[in-house]
């Protein structure tokens, strides 16, 4: 079924990849949906017929033999359960009604609604009725077809908003002029077809599995309650037999092969389609763009999915946000640093893998971008250079901060966008400040619980110190005590249950050093585009002291003057003034939120 | 309608009938099957054996002064466990052993061990039980599971202990040069830090400069040189195997062997361990080796645990039967203690043993060839 035995060499692909251009004409292609759709019910019903053959021939039989009666109760069984599963049950909404993203109206965004218009013209096909942008690095269209495709519907334009930020202008081009050839080539009109028949497929073999591990937990079920009430009879365990498959786990191996076929024939049509929609891009955008295009959306996905992970999501712990308009638009931060930039050049212009040839799977939609890239690449030159300097497609829209903020409204959950919004320098900071605070709450509770029943008159300044002063009292273990247990701390006595404590003890106290590390300004943890997302700035050797003093801190018997000394600064004037300039540590330490 | 109800009946009933007779064979033959795979039980009584429920947990063997002692130690009189491990004197297996028992009092309590510090701080044999204290508590605070099943609370406290330990140990060898014990329990330490071979090798220089038999000292490395921890199968069997060739007259290291086909029967279950060409002459040199040794042997009771596992495990049941009758009702020691239910591994192996011993015709052990000189 494979569409093209690949070969090894990059000219004899694009060579491959020229030759299965040749994409089939919409009427092929429908009618290739339409029978792939019917096909599933025709499956179906071959199936009820073969049973009823089966019946038929079963009471032609001489008389009625118990084969007969077996085989009629068999068939009955199994038509009930094609009946039940793939012709009644429905799927759960098609689920294309539901728009992500921010809908862009063209009186908000001229330059881009103008934009796509030229493109559109000059691919010679409708522009679309909406635009919307999405999360993410892709783009994509769809379109809302009826008579099953035979008549053109509402157009929409998805856009991610990465690649708004990321893209340079010709390139966005590019991508805008690929798309649109999807429309040109009525790549979408048979989208609401092929989306029913994937999702009919899906749902019936989903179902048809479901069925039949339940019904296999259920014999579990029953056969482990069988051996229980012989146990209790004090009978022997009963005789193990091997488990019987109902008919939906034989039903659901024809349907899955079923759906197999379908997606391989649907999903070759696809990657022809990506190959003539490059072709349109390359005339309409310029041949380089279209490539450079390719080669850089992938680089720009990861850096979307880097951002998104370690920066625009930092503060989740935490309960905070970057701020507003700046969860998807700090992305623009993060590719304006230099190092990540060259970071992300280096990704763009290195020689493109080989081994995606064999990892490329027949129920891929797009072909593998080395190969349309070396596609591309074989076209003649067509003259046009990319222009310098190169303007970012951020600056064909309005108002970017305003739709970056609309977006995040659209896009974000509720109960995410009640989350504090904190200036950018400020996050990791107040990250660590909001876990910490958190975590320490059982330890200062504890410690409040400890110094009033003991009647002990703490008066330092700080949380620290009057834990100190407590720990210097000799209460170290009575505030241990109270502190919340693991499972395995709750199943230990003696000295075991004690040593236990004091591991909960000293992360609890490291919590609350660093906390007061960060309120008094001995360390400062900093936002960082360039590297790790998060630099710590500390006194030299900060970290190996802070495991040392601790140490001595929850030691038998404890000693408290090192933490003191370290966290008070201990001579060591940690920033300003004469002290030297604080160095830059691999940090922070397992176990601390980054 | 009612007579297709009739003739579905008739049907079914007919075919009821029909099948009646190779149903009831196929369930003869199922519970013949159930039957051959059901456990055994046999009436302990009957053997003079001790019951399944009576079976003590607890230890390898019956020691009532060691139990006085540790009950006088956890009570406050530290000065009876002090004597008891004085009485060990130069016999340093025997120092080790009963430095094991004080030990295992005091993690769970150690008020006494201080009170016997703060009396006498320079007793070397005071900051010994400090030391290995430590490293037992490391190893209760660990647990003994794999490390996945580990949570990270149990490695820091574990890792903290050790960190304390191995400075005691130190300060412990310091104060008693010529004792191997403080040596030997850095080998808990190693295992538990993974020390590399080469430190490995320097530590195990130091025990063997001071006492090249030592029973205790080897158990504990084979564990180094298992596979589960720092070596392989190959380097656990070749250590096994050079320790029992080196042995003098009369040690119990041969069942060094026994204990190195254990831990791989225990990592590869489906392996035929027990199939290889040394296993006979490792028994019988084992059961040589028991028989030589003094009866009342303080590592007696450990060694007949392992012979009659190794015993059951290649089907000379005659023998086996003689181990477990010496063996009596204590189950607490490898390889019970591997099993997540030590009395139900060890009551499967007794009464299967019993059971072969009896089908044969209880036959008596045969003669081997070797004269018992004492």
């Amino acid at each position: 079924m494979r569409l093209t035995s690949r070969p090894a060499g990059r000219a004899a692909a694009a060579e491959t990849a020229a030759r299965e251009r040749g994409v089939p004409g919409t009427p092929l292609r429908a009618a290739l949906v339409l029978g792939l759709l019917l096909g599933f019910y025709v499956l179906a019903l071959l199936l009820l017929v073969a049973l009823a053959a089966l019946d038929v021939f079963l009471a032609r039989g001489h008389g009625f033999t118990v084969m007969a009666v077996e085989g009629w109760l068999g068939s009955l069984a199994i038509a009930w359960c094609v009946v039940r599963v793939v012709l009644l049950s429905r799927g759960a909404g098609d689920g294309q009604d539901e728009e992500p993203g921010l809908s862009l109206a063209p009186g908000e965004q001229p330059e881009l609604w103008r934009r796509v218009r030229e493109l559109a013209e000059r691919v010679g096909t409708r522009p679309p009725a909406r635009i919307r942008v999405v999360p993410g690095a892709n783009a994509m269209v769809r379109e809302d077809s009826r008579w099953l495709g035979l008549v053109a519907g509402e157009r929409r334009l998805f856009l991610g908003v990465a690649l708004l930020i990321g893209l340079p202008k010709d390139e966005l081009d590019a991508v805008l002029a690929h798309e649109l050839g999807h429309y040109a080539h009525d790549d979408t009109r048979l989208g609401g077809l092929l989306w029913a028949l994937h999702s009919r497929l899906l749902h019936t073999a989903h179902t048809l599995r479901q069925r039949a591990a339940r019904e296999e937990a259920e014999e579990k079920a029953r056969a482990a309650a069988r051996a229980a009430r012989r146990r209790a009879a004090g009978k022997p365990p009963p005789v193990k037999r091997e488990p019987t498959r109902g008919p939906d786990h034989y039903l659901a191996l024809v349907f899955s092969a079923y759906a197999r076929l379908c997606l391989r024939l649907t999903e070759a049509v696809s990657r022809r389609q990506e190959y003539a929609a490059d072709l349109t891009a390359a005339r309409v955008a310029g041949r380089d763009s279209m490539s450079a295009a390719l080669r850089r959306i992938p680089a720009l996905e990861a850096a979307d999915d880097l951002y998104l992970r370690e920066y625009a999501l930092m503060g989740r712990d935490a309960g905070l946000l970057p701020p507003e308009g700046q969860f998807h638009g700090g992305l623009a931060l993060l590719l304006a640093d230099p190092v990540r930039r060259a970071e992300l050049e280096a990704w763009t212009l290195r020689p493109l893998p080989e081994a995606v040839y064999e990892e490329s799977s027949p129920y891929d939609s797009h072909p593998p971008t080395a190969d349309r890239i070396a596609a591309l690449e074989a076209l003649p030159d067509d003259g046009r250079t990319t222009t310098f300097p190169r303007r970012p497609a951020l600056a064909l829209l309005r108002e970017p901060d305003r739709l970056l903020a609309g977006l995040e409204r659209a896009v974000l959950s509720r109960e995410t966008q009640s989350w504090r919004r904190v200036p950018w320098a400020e996050l990791p900071a107040q990250t660590r400040r909001e876990s910490w605070a958190r975590e320490t709450g059982p330890l200062l509770e504890a410690m409040a619980q400890v110094a009033g029943a003991r009647g002990v008159g703490v008066y330092g300044a700080t949380h620290l110190d009057r834990l100190l002063d407590l720990i210097d009292h000799g209460l170290l273990y009575d505030i241990a005590d109270r502190l919340p247990r693991s499972d395995q701390a709750g199943r230990s006595s003696g000295r075991a249950a004690r040593e236990f404590a004091r591991t909960a003890f000293g992360s609890a106290l490291r919590r609350l050093a660093l906390l007061t590390a960060l309120d008094t300004g001995l360390c400062r943890w900093e936002l960082c585009w360039s590297g790790p997302p998060v630099r710590t700035l500390a006194p030299e050797r900060f970290a190996e002291a802070l495991d040392e003093a601790l140490d001595h801190a929850i030691a038998d018997p404890p000693t408290t003057a090192p933490l003191r000394a370290l966290l008070s600064g201990g001579g060591r004037a940690p920033f300003g003034g004469s002290a030297p300039p604080p160095a830059v540590l691999p940090w922070p330490p397992p176990g601390t939120p980054r | 309608m009612n007579i297709l109800i009739d003739i579905a009946g008739a049907g079914i009933l007919l075919y009821a009938v029909v099948t009646l007779p190779r149903n009831i064979r196929k369930g003869r033959a199922l519970r013949a099957e159930a039957k051959a795979k059901a456990p055994v039980n046999i009436d302990p009584a009957k053997y003079g054996l001790v019951p399944a429920a009576q079976l003590d947990k607890r230890f390898a063997g019956p020691d009532p002064e060691a139990d006085a002692v540790a009950a006088a130690a956890l009570a406050g009189d530290w000065r009876q466990a002090a004597a008891y491990l004085a009485g060990a004197g130069r016999d340093w297996d025997l120092r080790w052993y009963r430095l094991g028992i004080l030990t295992h009092a005091a993690v769970e309590d150690d008020a006494w061990l201080k009170a016997w510090r703060t009396e006498y701080p320079g007793d070397p044999s005071a900051v010994l039980v400090h030391a290995d204290a430590l490293v037992s508590l490391a190893g209760k605070v660990r647990g003994a599971k794999l490390a996945k099943h580990t949570t990270a609370e149990q490695f820091e406290g574990f890792h903290r202990l050790l960190a304390e330990a191995l400075p005691a140990c130190q300060e412990a060898a310091w104060m008693a040069p010529e004792d191997p014990c403080p040596w030997i329990a850095q080998i808990s330490i190693a295992v538990g830090l993974g020390w590399s071979h080469d430190d490995f090798r320097a530590l195990w220089a130091e025990i063997t400069a001071r006492d090249p038999h030592h029973f205790g000292a080897h158990m504990s490395a084979l564990q180094y040189w298992c596979a589960k921890w720092r070596g392989s199968h190959e380097l656990m069997y070749a250590f096994a195997d050079q320790a029992a060739a080196a042995a003098p007259q009369g040690s119990l290291l041969p069942v060094l062997r026994l204990d190195a086909l254990m831990e791989h029967a225990f990592r590869e279950p489906k392996a035929p361990v027990y199939n290889q060409p040394f296993v006979q002459s490792a028994v019988d040199a084992t059961l040589d080796a028991v028989d030589r040794a003094p009866a009342g042997h303080h590592r007696l009771p450990a060694v007949r645990h392992l012979l009659a596992d190794a015993l059951f495990q290649t089907k000379r049941y005659a023998e086996a039967v003689e181990q477990f009758r010496a063996i009596g009702g204590y189950v607490g020691s490898t390889p019970w203690t591997y099993s997540a239910n030590p009395v139900k591994a060890f009551v499967f192996a007794r009464t299967n043993t019993f059971v072969a011993w009896e089908k044969a015709g209880r036959p008596a052990p045969p003669p081997r060839g070797h004269s018992l000189g004492y």
